[in-house]
């Protein structure tokens, strides 16, 4: 009897003793192998680098689990080699945590795992509500401790270094070993990727980074990765309109594969978070692990930067929210319908725009000569835009 | 030896021997065996029989598929229909808005594929003689069994659950006409009891390269008293236009209203403003069962003014926003008043140009 057969017929005795149903799938397995056919192999991960100072290792292509049709799906990732996997507490209508405890158990102490929890308005930025929000990630998690805990969506880092109620709690939990690293995600990264380099709080930071706005951010990247902090890309696909954009697939490469590959071609960054949500999506995006930006990469990503040119805001531009003297948070407004329009995710936009304080929603823009619009440096057209974001957002 | 541990081996022995008279039953499936256990589990031995059609509904498309294998997706606010597609044999054909024509390629195996599929209610019980199986495939701990269909040059891979042989994944690969690679991904939910049937209600679809979508099916019927030649018409239901030198009829398709304004569609189409000759600032007057409101026209979205020089109330006839076949009717912050209390799916409209 071969290794395998024996270990295969050791484990449908096991399941037999124990259990009829769980055999029977044994079997079916084995009687499937049995017809001479071989498994179909799975893409790997070509690629680890150190996640900054952590002494983590982390895959160059990871896990994004904001949009999940399964959680095998995680599991499936991790096979193939993923092992860096971010969510938040807000994600899937606050079920995103329990769709990776649930995907990654069994495996949870080869994975690294990411959550983010926002500090400010609506949530209680005080130190016990901070505990509690992470105890309670750690239930929906199935887990012991979180790898890195993350601000969310951090606008401005010196702000919340001087909330002492927050920093406290951090310090608490990573004493009491359910926290081991901290760090924020941003939106706005010329402002927080240089605070950073002040800061001993972020060990990881997690910031927009992509061919259509990542120049910009590129010297602060360096900094913070000269600095020891480690850098994750996210929004890499910019704005993931490729579905309503010409010539985005060929015989060698998709888009989305040729944009992991430009962001990945920095060695300044140590991994980036796709959206996964299916296994096809795994496959591809795992495809472009470790490969160069080659010819033809560059020749897709030329593609969409001239169909898109005028149709995604940098969210990470921020040149307009300076420019608007009612404070609407332009950039937050185009990010959300950005959400509902082009990644699918209608009732998270939704949500997350009727989260917004009514000041920073664009309510009085009808009648304002838009300044805005005069700000954007890409041409876009932000008053009409934010009046339809409105619209739809409102819907 | 004791007696115990004696009685412990000749347990083992029993054990062992009953697990390998099991297994010896077991250790072969042939393909065909597969197949019989996929359309076991899926119950449709005896329903097959039974069911002459189905339909059900995914997001603003009614889906129709019949025993025999064809199908019609149809698209639009009830009763405005302004999409249909239509598979019957060798064919399958769109009509969108009145523009009919012939899909081909993958996109043709997909539909007829999928027809297939829902005519033997998500078995694989119309793919009988088509398939071969490839082996297993590994998705983490799951191991789905993988059959393998080649229809006019694109693989059609079907992955089987293998504790219950369901349909769990469709992989659809092939080459476009234009030589770039086409890959369509569904990936099924646990198969539910709804109507007497056993089938997924939810599915999440992609296409390489891009998000994808999840579809949730609702309002699942069978045997539904349906017109004999439902599957040999194409026709849509938007009305009629009729153009003429600087004047328009047709009819509202859809309507939609928010804090802005109101965006009526119609079904006048390029073709139909090229006739009508109409340009770019044109003044018009939209009627509406004797109400009359006037309308500037933009032949597209980029000569738009930005929002701010409109003046409130701005009314506009302008191309479907985001790339639609079709033209809108913009009404800018204003409450369009009696001219909207005239308007439903349907109803007749006229413009004039001044």
């Amino acid at each position: 009897m071969s290794r395998i057969k024996r270990r295969n017929f050791i484990a449908t005795l096991a399941t037999g003793v124990f259990g009829l149903g769980a055999a029977g799938r044994l079997q079916a397995e084995q009687a499937v192998s049995n017809s001479g056919q071989r498994e179909s192999s799975s893409p790997r991960i070509k690629k680890y680098n150190p996640l900054g100072k952590t002494g983590l290792k982390v895959s160059d292509v990871s896990f994004g689990a904001i949009s999940l049709f399964e959680t095998n799906v995680l599991r499936y990732a991790y096979d193939c080699g993923i092992n860096y996997f971010d969510t938040a507490e807000g994600y899937l209508r606050m079920k995103g945590e329990t769709y990776v405890g649930q995907g990654l158990k069994g495996v949870r102490d080869k994975v690294i795992i990411t959550t983010k929890h926002p500090q400010g308005t609506p949530q209680k930025a005080d130190k016990a509500s901070l505990i509690k929000r992470v105890e309670d990630s750690l239930k929906r998690l199935q887990s012991d401790y979180i790898d890195i805990a993350m601000v969310h969506g951090l606008g401005d880092l010196a702000a919340l270094l001087k909330n002492e109620e927050i920093m406290s709690g951090y310090d608490q939990l990573k004493k009491d070993g359910k926290i081991r690293f901290t760090g924020f995600s941003t939106h706005n990264a010329k402002l927080t990727l240089k605070q950073a380099l002040d800061s001993d709080f972020p060990q990881v930071i997690l910031f927009i980074y992509n061919h259509m706005e990542g120049k910009e951010v590129e010297p602060l990247v360096k900094a913070v990765r000269e600095k020891g902090i480690g850098t994750v890309a996210m929004k890499i696909f910019a704005g993931g309109k490729q579905g309503n954009l010409k010539g985005m697939i060929s015989k060698e490469i998709s888009y989305p594969q040729a944009a992991i590959r430009w962001v990945m071609s920095n060695p300044d960054v140590d991994t980036c978070i796709p959206t996964i949500s299916s296994y096809s999506h795994v496959e591809e995006y795992i495809a472009a692990s470790g490969k160069p930006l080659d010819r033809a990469a560059l020749a897709m990503i030329s593609r969409y930067q001239q169909q898109a040119q005028n149709l995604y805001c940098r969210v990470s531009c921020t040149e307009c929210l300076s420019a608007c003297p009612n404070s609407v948070a332009v950039n937050d407004v185009l990010r959300y319908t950005m959400y509902f329009e082009d990644y699918g995710m209608q009732k998270e936009a939704l949500a997350y725009y009727a989260d917004m304080e009514p000041l920073q929603k664009p309510l009085g823009c009808a009648s304002c000569p838009g300044y805005c619009e005069t700000a954007c440096p890409y041409g876009l057209k932000v008053k009409s835009r934010l009046l339809h974001s409105h619209d739809i957002l409102t819907a | 030896m004791s007696k115990a541990a004696r009685c412990g081996i000749a347990l083992s022995v029993v054990v062992f021997a009953a697990f390998s008279f099991l297994l010896s039953g077991q250790s072969d499936l042939s393909l065909d065996e597969i197949f019989a256990r996929n359309v076991q589990a899926s119950g449709v031995r005896e329903r097959l029989s039974q069911v002459q059609n189905i339909s059900f509904k995914m997001g603003g498309t009614r889906c129709f598929a019949s025993a025999n294998g064809e199908l019609r997706l149809v698209s639009g606010k009830d009763p405005v229909i302004t999409e249909v597609i239509l598979v019957k044999g060798a064919n399958v054909r769109r009509n969108s808005l009145n523009a009919i024509t012939e899909i081909s390629g993958p996109q043709k195996v997909l539909y007829q594929t999928m027809a297939q599929l829902y005519a033997g209610l998500f078995s694989l019980s119309k793919f009988e003689g088509r398939l071969k199986l490839q082996g297993l495939k590994a998705y983490g701990p799951e191991k789905l069994c993988h059959l393998l269909m080649n229809s006019d040059g694109v693989e059609v891979g079907f992955f089987l659950r293998t504790d219950d042989f369901l349909l769990k994944r469709l992989v659809f690969k092939g080459l476009t006409p234009d030589g770039d690679k086409y890959e369509v991904n569904y990936d099924f939910a646990p198969f539910e009891e709804t109507e007497g049937l056993r089938i997924p209600l939810s599915w999440f679809s992609s296409q390489v390269g891009t998000r994808g979508t999840l579809a949730e099916v609702t309002e699942v019927k069978t045997n539904q008293p349906l017109p004999e030649d439902l599957f040999d018409r194409l026709e849509v239901n938007v009305g009629t236009t009729e153009a003429s030198a600087g004047e328009l009829k047709g009819n509202v398709l859809d309507l939609n209203s928010s804090p802005f304004g109101l965006t009526v569609s119609t079904n006048w189409t390029k073709a139909d403003i090229e006739k009508a000759g109409l340009r770019t600032g044109d003044k018009l007057t939209l009627l509406v069962e004797g109400a009359e409101t006037e309308l500037v026209f933009y032949a597209s979205e980029n000569e738009i003014p930005p929002r701010e020089e409109l003046a409130k109330g701005a009314r506009l006839l302008m191309p479907m926003p985001r790339g639609g076949d079709n033209y809108v009717i913009q009404f800018y912050g204003v409450d369009p008043g009696q001219t909207a209390s005239k308007l439903k799916p349907l109803a007749a409209i006229q413009i004039k140009k001044k």
